[in-house]
């Protein structure tokens, strides 16, 4: 059992590592470092680090951070792209975080419209190898993802709004410690918001980030779980006090991968960002 | 090409790519203040569009990091067409 267990581990592990360095090379949002409590026992306050790279839980941040790609196809308004996404929280509890480790490799098709009155906006149709475990990683998910979305962006003078959604079938495996693998689907409806207002006049010093996502998932094939549908939803805020350094406040409502458990939970601490 | 045409084109692909115009793109001002983080790997491809010897890839990673203003984009271009 134990042979098992930390095989999987490092094999996890190294992933979970390999993709946590190639994307920290560009990552605006390095770790963040606090407190949490979570809102459903009485018995749960917990320390947490975590650690975001390319993604908002419950849907992709298209547009930050490292990428192993990033073409135009020729004249046309068509790219490509592909980049690695991890999402891994860490820390004495599991309960103020959805998952504990999640990531992947996203490899997407872009079409980038003219600017018009609506804003920048973007279509993307993506795919995505998928790996989202709990702490241990006694039970985790392997799937892949096809995921077509639209995004669009405004920016004025001091202020941005970005907004996404999108809609995503995923089909793979539920791997449990000591267990045959099972099967599991499902498809979901991720919308994300994020608003980042700043100053200039003070140089670079004064910014707030806020992202919310509300993610509804329909799960098909599951071992796990008796519902079916599961909505969960997440805000994140980063108020940058210095240019590398902000304090942060994130609220996770709902329930989400891997394990579909409740979740209601706040967490703050220091962001350290480059 | 020069750091004229390089800069009209640089500010000429900014402002297909925001809410604003040439005129109100300043080269000392904060990227971010016209292109948010979530646009930027797009912009790294309009870039390529107008500026074919441009390394997509590079550009898209260092616009992440290294270029904070409008004017280290204008360098970072005009670099790849004056290197020795």
């Amino acid at each position: 059992m134990y042979t098992k267990f930390i095989t999987k581990f490092n094999v996890g592990t190294f992933v979970i590592l390999l993709t946590v360095a190639s994307s920290a090379i560009a990552q605006e949002r390095i770790f963040s470092i606090g407190y949490g409590k979570a809102l459903i026992n009485n018995d749960s306050s917990t320390y947490t680090i975590s650690i975001d790279l390319n993604r908002v839980p419950g849907s992709n941040e298209k547009g930050n951070g490292y990428f192993f790609v990033n073409e135009r196809i020729d004249s046309t308004r068509w790219g490509y792209y592909a980049k690695p996404t991890a999402d891994i929280n860490l820390g004495s509890g599991t309960s103020a975080a959805p998952n504990n480790v999640s990531v992947g490799l996203a490899f997407g098709l872009a079409y980038d419209f003219k600017e018009s009155k609506i804003g920048i906006a973007s279509f993307c149709l993506e795919m995505s190898p998928d790996f989202v475990g709990d702490k241990t990683l006694r039970n985790s998910l392997k799937y892949l993802s096809l995921t077509p979305c639209f995004q669009v962006d405004n920016t004025w003078d001091g202020i941005s709004i970005f907004l996404g959604a999108g809609f995503s079938y995923s089909l793979g495996k539920r791997s449990i410690l000591d267990e045959l693998d099972h099967a599991y689907s499902r498809t979901s409806v991720p919308v994300s918001m994020k608003l980042r207002a700043f100053n200039f006049a003070e140089g670079e010093k004064m910014r707030l980030h806020l992202s919310a996502t509300y993610k509804f998932n329909k799960v098909f094939n599951d071992i796990e779980v008796n519902e079916r549908s599961f909505d969960f939803f997440n805000v994140k805020t980063d108020f940058y006090l210095l240019k590398n350094l902000a304090v942060n406040f994130t609220y996770n409502c709902g329930f989400e991968e891997p394990l579909f458990k409740e979740n209601n939970a706040f967490s703050f601490g220091v962001t350290l960002a480059r | 090409m020069n750091l004229n045409q390089v800069t009209d084109g640089v500010i000429e692909v900014i402002a297909m790519n925001s809410r604003f115009t040439k005129d109100e793109i300043e080269q000392n001002k904060p990227l971010d203040k016209y292109i948010s983080s979530d646009m930027k790997a797009r912009l790294a491809r309009e870039v390529k569009g107008k500026f074919q010897k441009v390394k997509t890839i590079k550009l898209t990673n260092e616009l992440f990091v290294t270029i904070k203003k409008v004017k280290d984009l204008i360098q970072h271009v005009y670099q790849v067409y004056n290197e020795v």
